[in-house]
């Protein structure tokens, strides 16, 4: 498998209702820009 | 098994492409996978056009970089950024009164949380349980679906918000979702 293959293999495989975005940092600042506050959720092991 | 690709090294690294590129380089794999930018027509639709929308209510996006921000509760691995979302919904909801149809949530995973939005055939195919030492209870091995993903809960299941059994305390990403949390990946 090529790497666009496994790519395209997860996108066909995402949990229902998942959106597909360009990249994530933009996507939270465009989310702050429309009023989103961001909440971090911290590394966590118990 | 059959259907495994050839090189479980890719796998590893493919799995990581999408809406991860950017963190390649810091995974070490910038050499080998570079990132590129989706088309419009390839990202996006109408459930995030509205979250975008939305003028009025509480609004917030939870991020989280970590799949290992996991711990057993009753049996059951949760992991943190649900139960933080669970949390908020029911704080706004139960202790704030406020409808709803006010409360908007997007969650923004990345790097190895990305792992939440995946299905069960990809986590058997790449054994990401396996890569991540994320193990099903229930089995005691490396998981092969994703855990964090149904509903704990089953239908008729009590709307009482004290009940730690009721669908109010489900932080199945399948019962966040019933709830109108958006999960971005």
């Amino acid at each position: 498998m090529t790497p666009p293959d496994v790519v395209r293999d997860i996108q066909a495989n995402l949990i229902p209702g998942a959106v597909i975005i360009p990249a994530m940092v933009g996507e939270v600042s465009r989310l702050q820009q429309h009023g989103y506050t961001l909440v971090f959720v911290p590394a966590f092991r118990p | 098994m059959a259907d495994r690709p050839d090189s479980r090294d890719w796998n590893r690294r493919g799995f990581l492409g999408l809406g991860a590129l950017s963190a390649l380089a810091s995974w070490g794999f910038a050499r080998t996978v570079s990132a590129h930018n989706l088309p419009p027509g390839q990202y996006g639709g109408p459930a995030y056009d509205k979250a975008l929308g939305v003028k009025e209510g509480y609004r917030a996006v939870f991020q989280s970089p970590n799949i290992e921000s996991s711990t057993l509760i009753d049996n059951q691995l949760e992991h943190l950024l649900p139960l933080q979302v669970k949390n908020w919904l029911n704080g706004f909801q139960f202790s704030y009164k406020t409808r709803p149809e006010d409360l908007h949530v997007v969650v923004a995973t990345y790097a190895s949380a990305n792992l939440l939005t995946y299905a069960d055939p990809i986590w058997q195919k790449y054994r990401l349980g396996e890569k991540y030492n994320v193990i099903d209870s229930a089995t005691g091995a490396p998981a092969v679906r994703n855990l964090f993903w149904p509903s704990r809960v089953s239908a008729g299941a009590s709307t009482d918000p004290d009940n730690p059994k009721g669908i109010y305390h489900d932080a199945g990403i399948e019962a966040l979702q019933k709830r109108g949390v958006l999960f971005l990946t």
